[in-house]
């Protein structure tokens, strides 16, 4: 059996690995402008900068101009951000032991986008520089995941039904201050308004690389945790009967995804949803084993928002949908499926 | 072999302001099975979860092995001493196989010390587990879960086992093989203290009857020696103590209806 679901989980990650090459040439060729694969393939061997020698015909440029400029910043931050919100979804599923946390339920999301937009509005952004951005985030994840995290907690316990109430008055106290934040600060509203909606428009190399710094090494951190996070989901007095250093890898864990999610949060706002379908799905397929439900729900995660996006913004031409509309869209019903099944269950 | 493996003295654990374990002290050998015993509400799971360093005692020491199981790092505690009771619902559909791997979760390099153990076969096998290896466990029963937890603490191969109601939800045949894990574990070195209602199983299994109540030890005997008046004294009933008809060992009998 334990052979067999290798081998299965294996098969299953290369899927995963084609999907997101699929997805990735998709998200390169489709948009406003549709470009030939060839084209693409040209300008991506050319480099940045690109129209080269002397006789690079003026489609070429332009050619190369949408894919290094736009789409191709676009779909990594896709990638990275959905890799990083489903991982992130995988961990705080595990640790609440609950099915339906992920970060935007838990208001983690939320967090990290109060942090941006006080970023935005208060101008913290621009006087430290783009990386700050995320480390604002990263405070407003944190606090509100401690803030769901506490209300939810009772000697020792966290109660599901609890967990979610909180997580949702914590959002709705978090929307309610950045509407008000967004009202004193009037000339920045437009900025502010791309945040809470979550979109990807604003891609742009120095967006991909600071996100790639702060979830990269996240993910990292989080799958060496992964079989602590087995014992975990179990609860936590049985896994400090197996062996489990329950406070410290509780905060570990804790603490990275809430970076992972708020390195992404920062650039587009919160994008909802994909941090509970794709663990949801991938559990489904590969097993509850995080070993390889984290590096499995990252591949697939970041095929999931590529493929969202590239639907945000084909979906109704010449505009663009955010692409938090497009997740809520597929992740709202499925949300409300699975807490029918909970209660069905009596759980 | 050495003295005592586990050494519990005037312990004090308080929760909740109240007083739950007030001056308990007792020792167990390597190889020893010791049955707490008493009516609900005496301490007897706290008295097991401050041995296995989850609860911090108020006052007193608890030594396992010599050492102070609440402040040894997670992997030497996990080599030392584990606790077996009951565990909220499960949340994901790990398989049976799954799960007791996960008595290893802490692995690291085995102590060249430790006893060989048991491999993930012969743990599954100990709790007739082998047909149900690749069942999810979210599909099991009771009884079964509780198999499958004790088979993970068996695979964890501590030194000290501490055993919550063990056979609380298994039948009179797993109640059997639980009886026969228990006698196993003591032939091999290993230190059980059990949390059992049943008092002729207690008899059964046990070389000494802790019997407890209301936060104090107040009798340590052997099945041997066990009287009505023990029984009396920390239940409020008045039972026999009769020999067994066909064993010859102590068996405890209620008699019908009457309270003391």
């Amino acid at each position: 059996m334990a052979e067999f679901r290798r081998n299965r989980n294996g098969k299953l990650m290369a899927a995963g690995l084609l999907f997101l090459l699929v997805g990735l040439a998709l998200g390169l060729c489709l948009g406003s402008v549709s470009l030939p694969i060839g084209d693409v393939m040209r300008a991506l061997a050319k480099g940045p900068g690109g129209s080269g020698g002397s006789d690079a015909g003026e489609p070429e440029t332009l050619a190369s101009t949408i894919i290094w400029t736009l789409r191709f910043p676009r779909v990594l931050l896709a990638v990275i951000e959905g890799a990083g919100l489903a991982v992130s979804g995988v961990v705080m599923q595990g640790l609440f032991r609950n099915p339906m946390a992920d970060p935007y339920v838990l208001g983690v999301s939320s967090g990290a986008s109060l942090g941006a937009v006080l970023g935005i509005a208060v101008g913290l952004g621009r006087a430290l520089g783009i990386w700050s951005l995320p480390a604002l985030s990263f405070a407003g994840a944190l606090g509100a995941a401690a803030l769901v995290y506490a209300l939810s907690t009772y000697r020792r316990r966290t109660d599901t039904w609890t967990l979610l109430l909180a997580g949702i008055a914590v959002s709705s106290l978090i929307s309610s201050l950045i509407a008000f934040i967004m009202v004193i600060a009037r000339e920045r509203v437009d900025e502010i308004v791309f945040w809470t909606m979550g979109a990807l428009s604003r891609a742009s190399w120095t967006s991909v690389g600071v996100s790639l710094a702060y979830t990269v090494p996240g993910i990292i951190v989080l799958t060496k945790h992964a079989r602590a996070l087995n014992a975990l989901s179990f609860g936590e007095e049985p896994a400090f009967h197996m062996g489990v250093e329950v406070e410290s890898v509780k905060r570990t864990l804790l603490w990275t995804s809430s970076l992972v999610v708020a390195g992404g949060v920062a650039f587009s706002g919160p994008i909802g949803f994909i941090g509970l379908i794709v663990p949801h799905a991938v559990r489904l397929l590969a097993g509850p084993d995080h070993r390889w439900l984290m590096p499995m729900a990252g591949v697939f995660g970041g095929g999931a928002l590529l493929l969202a996006d590239l639907l945000a913004r084909t979906i109704a031409p010449p505009r663009e949908m955010p692409v938090g509309v497009i997740t809520a869209l597929f992740g709202a019903p499925f949300f409300l499926y699975l807490l029918a099944r909970s209660r069905r269950r009596g759980k | 072999m050495r003295g005592s493996q586990v050494l519990v003295q005037d312990l004090v654990v308080r929760r909740g302001g109240r007083d739950v374990l007030r001056g308990v002290s007792f020792e167990a050998r390597p190889g020893e099975v010791l049955a707490v015993v008493g009516p609900n509400g005496a301490g007897k799971s706290t008295l097991l979860k401050v041995i296995s360093g989850y609860l911090r005692p108020a006052g007193g020491a608890v030594r396992v092995g010599g050492m102070d199981p609440g402040s040894l790092p997670p992997y030497e505690r996990s080599r030392l001493v584990t606790y077996c009771g009951d565990e909220p619902d499960p949340a994901f559909a790990f398989t049976v196989e799954e799960t007791v791997e996960m008595g290893r979760v802490s692995a690291g390099p085995r102590h060249p010390g430790d006893s060989p153990g048991l491999d993930l076969a012969a743990a599954l096998k100990a709790l007739e587990l082998t047909g149900l290896r690749d069942r999810p466990i979210t599909s099991l029963s009771s009884g079964e879960l509780q198999r499958v937890y004790l088979a993970r603490a068996l695979y964890q191969d501590p030194s000290v086992f501490l055993l919550d109601e063990p056979t609380a939800h298994l039948d009179i045949a797993y109640e059997v093989h639980a009886a026969q894990m228990i006698r196993d574990l003591s032939g091999r070195g290993k230190t059980v203290i059990t949390v059992v209602h049943d008092l002729n199983l207690a008899l059964r299994c046990a070389d000494r009857l802790l019997f407890l109540k209301g936060g104090e030890l107040l009798f340590a005997v052997s099945p041997g020696e066990l009287t009505p008046e023990v029984v009396a004294a920390t239940y409020g009933v008045e039972v026999h103590v009769i020999s067994h008809p066909a064993l010859g060992t102590p068996l405890v009998t209620p008699p019908i209806g009457r309270k003391a």
